[in-house]
């Protein structure tokens, strides 16, 4: 039998099975050629004729209820798509308005708002981002400040808005915003809107990454004027809303594919570069794929129980502590393997394509911070999960 | 793993656990240690009774007929309760009698708890090196054994407890190995294909069932560990209210639910047919290299009573040293797992 971790503890059925054939032929037939394998990351305008191949195609939101142009499918058929989609080489579609802000409106939005926004977001013509983490509002996310004033009937909003990806290609916001200050807990003094990007009062600065290009933004908020039909759920509801968001999203960002993919260029970088002669390499490399293997396991596991009574608390943050740190540690073997060249900001061409290990090494930095840190989920496991107790004031 | 459990599954976890829990584990451990014995015999009698002998072989056969989460469910339980008796070996030893096209007339007494035959495999299921005589290590239970399961010639064979040549070493858990270095003639149990195929599915039972033993008493210790920091306190707190011992035990958590997640899917590819070897050395190395890292932070979060024999902590950790060691450590099971990927990929 062969060794092909990625098949390994398959969970697909039979009809899984034909969708996965289905996806494979379509992709391979569809799949525009110059989307593939590119090292930097593809911004949304130049995403957007994949979105809409994909959309048209019927396979753009497999978890959206059939009503909203969904497929009603189940997590296993999300993953499948996701998984055929980067074995082909190509990017996936922005999640922030098929995963986070869409599930949320399908949940807790007017049916005005349902039909205003769906559409949009399913079809991929507009570009949404997230503003929730501000300058002095990270970890600590119930500190955030931008204000938001009613007047008649909209809101006013002031202040700043930070990290986010996409925020200068964003026709859309779905913010957190502080629409109560003297409320405590502070949570509760926090709204959803939603807010037009293309609003008078709206400065936004591109933010350059560690990896060199400008994957997210700043906002500043001068006097935004936000109709109040714009707010998602009530006032001062937003951090139940925010918290809305289906788990889902982790199984994509925190893919095992990922590290998959890096040890099987180590593997081959190193052949070549020399590094396959170290012990040492070898033994690092064979540690990293028995994790690997765990984590495949585990992730199969956690995706089988999603979504069902017996899906335990614990999945979303061991996701994010296992698949962050082995992700990082196999770029980091990448970078062993470049031997040498392995602070070169130029791409290695392997016979399986280019690589750009410090690219690769820099990219993965991003799963141990965003969408919580892995600091932040150690204390979920521990307080949630574990039951160990808060300091005594 | 227990949410995918069928309700036949759960019941026999919840018995298992029962029994398990009800033979004292660590205590009793120490007590057999100090005694100088190899088996808990209490603890013997009470598998037995079960049926979980045969669990692995075929109704057909006088077994249970049972499959390999099966298996998963009860070792676990007795990793969890330090259990001292040669369930594995005698599980392992069924199924593989019970798998032979023709079964050793043994088989009857081994499912009975009456013959216990110790495995003397290496992590590929060979065993011997030969000079005139033949000579190999029995990792454990050498001490109780009545016969002792060997690899000669590229055949299985029973090689009957020899009256000399037969040395003991005791383990830090109170298990004794032993050397032996016998000329007496080996039965023989299998021959050819069927011996070098079922011995190498013997090698890696063995190595799977301590790995699950393995997360059983990691499990155990962890417990024992959030228990200690939930109550002793030191500067006026919980010792578990600090973030740096919180995060450590976080990584505990989150390592060992891998291991139970790769456990158990093994065995369900066990039980598929679709496991392969690699999978089976690749757990036990991240068993093992777990094992020691929790071992060592929850000795570490007892303070000073961790470092005494009175301790529970102390006697599980030495029997994770002992599960270790034998059918396979880490880096044996490592260097397999590189073998055995690059010659399957």
């Amino acid at each position: 039998m062969p060794w092909d971790i990625a098949s390994l503890f398959s969970d697909d059925m039979e009809d899984d099975r034909r969708f996965r054939a289905e996806v494979r032929e379509w992709v391979a037939a569809n799949v525009p050629r110059g989307l593939c394998h590119r090292r930097e990351r593809i911004q949304p305008p130049e995403l957007k004729p994949w979105h809409r191949k994909l959309f048209e195609r019927g396979w753009i939101a497999p978890h959206w209820p059939k009503e909203y142009g969904g497929m009603g499918a189940s997590l296993t058929q999300q993953i499948i798509l996701f998984e055929e989609i980067v074995r082909a080489g190509a990017p996936t579609p922005y999640p922030h308005g098929l995963n986070f802000i869409g599930p949320i409106i399908i949940a807790a939005g007017t049916e005005e708002q349902k039909k205003r926004f769906l559409p949009g977001i399913i079809s991929g013509e507009a570009t949404w981002c997230q503003g929730y983490s501000e300058a002095g509002a990270g970890s600590d996310l119930a500190s955030l400040q931008m204000r938001a004033a009613l007047d008649g009937d909209h809101f006013v909003v002031n202040g700043h808005k930070m990290w986010t990806t996409n925020g200068h290609y964003a026709d859309w916001m779905f913010a957190l915003v502080r629409t109560d200050p003297e409320a405590k807990p502070r949570h509760a003094g926090i709204t959803m809107l939603l807010i037009d990007m293309h609003s008078p009062g709206i400065t936004v600065r591109p933010i350059q990454t560690l990896k060199g290009d400008a994957e997210f933004a700043e906002e500043f908020f001068d006097d935004v004027r936000v109709p109040k039909a714009n707010m998602l759920g009530g006032l001062n509801q937003g951090w139940r809303i925010a918290g809305m968001v289906l788990g889902g999203e982790r199984f994509t960002t925190g893919h095992p594919r990922y590290a998959l993919i890096y040890l099987q260029q180590a593997r081959e970088l190193a052949k070549r570069s020399g590094a396959w002669d170290d012990a040492g390499f070898r033994e690092r490399l064979t540690a990293l794929e028995i994790d690997l293997l765990a984590f495949l396991a585990y992730y199969r596991h956690a995706a089988k129980l999603h979504g069902t009574k017996a899906a335990p608390l614990s999945i979303a943050p061991v996701i994010k502590v296992a698949g962050g740190t082995l992700a990082q540690r196999s770029t980091d073997l990448l970078v062993q393997a470049a031997g040498e060249v392995g602070a070169s900001a130029e791409d290695i061409v392997l016979a399986s394509g280019a690589v750009n290990v410090a690219a690769e090494l820099f990219e993965m930095r991003r799963l141990s911070v965003g969408s919580g840190t892995t600091e932040i989920n150690r204390n979920i496991i521990s307080k949630r999960v574990l039951g160990l107790p808060d300091a005594e004031r | 793993m227990d949410e995918l459990l069928t309700d036949e599954q759960r019941q026999l976890r919840e018995s298992a656990a029962k029994l398990c829990a009800d033979l004292r584990g660590a205590r009793r451990a120490r007590a057999l240690r100090d005694a100088g014995q190899d088996i808990d015999t209490d603890a013997w009698r009470a598998i037995v009774e079960a049926g979980w002998l045969g669990m692995m072989v075929p109704e057909m056969r006088g077994g249970l007929g049972l499959g390999a989460v099966e298996f998963y469910i009860v070792l676990e339980q007795a990793g969890r309760h330090a259990v001292m008796t040669p369930l594995l070996e005698t599980v392992a030893t069924a199924w593989l009698f019970g798998a032979l096209l023709d079964p050793p007339q043994a088989l009857a007494a081994v499912l009975d708890g009456e013959r216990i035959i110790a495995p003397a495999l290496d992590a590929d299921g060979w065993t011997f090196r030969r000079g005139g005589s033949l000579l190999t290590r029995v990792p454990v239970f050498a001490s109780a054994a009545h016969d002792f399961l060997v690899e000669a010639d590229h055949a299985l064979c029973l090689l009957a407890r020899p009256s000399h040549g037969l040395t003991l070493t005791a383990n830090v858990d109170g298990s004794h190995a032993g050397r032996i270095t016998s000329s007496d003639a080996a039965v023989v149990i299998a021959r050819g294909d069927e011996a070098t195929t079922l011995g190498g599915r013997l090698g890696d039972l063995l190595a799977l069932g301590s790995a699950i033993e393995l997360l059983g008493l990691c499990e155990s210790a962890l417990a024992l560990a959030l228990e200690h920091v939930k109550t002793r306190k030191q500067f006026g707190q919980p010792l578990g209210s600090f973030q740096a011992l919180q995060h450590r035990l976080a990584d505990n958590f989150v390592d060992l639910e891998l291991n139970r997640s790769l456990l158990h899917r093994i065995c369900l590819a066990w039980d598929q047919k679709t496991v392969q070897p690699a999978m089976i050395a690749g757990a036990k190395a991240r068993s093992v290299r777990v094992a020691a890292e929790i071992m060592r932070n929850t000795l570490q979060l007892h303070g000073a009573i961790g470092y005494t024999d009175e301790h529970d902590i102390g006697i599980l950790w030495k029997h994770a040293l002992a599960l270790s060691a034998r059918y396979g450590n880490e880096l044996t099971q490592a260097a397999r797992f590189a073998r055995l990927t690059a010659e399957e990929g």
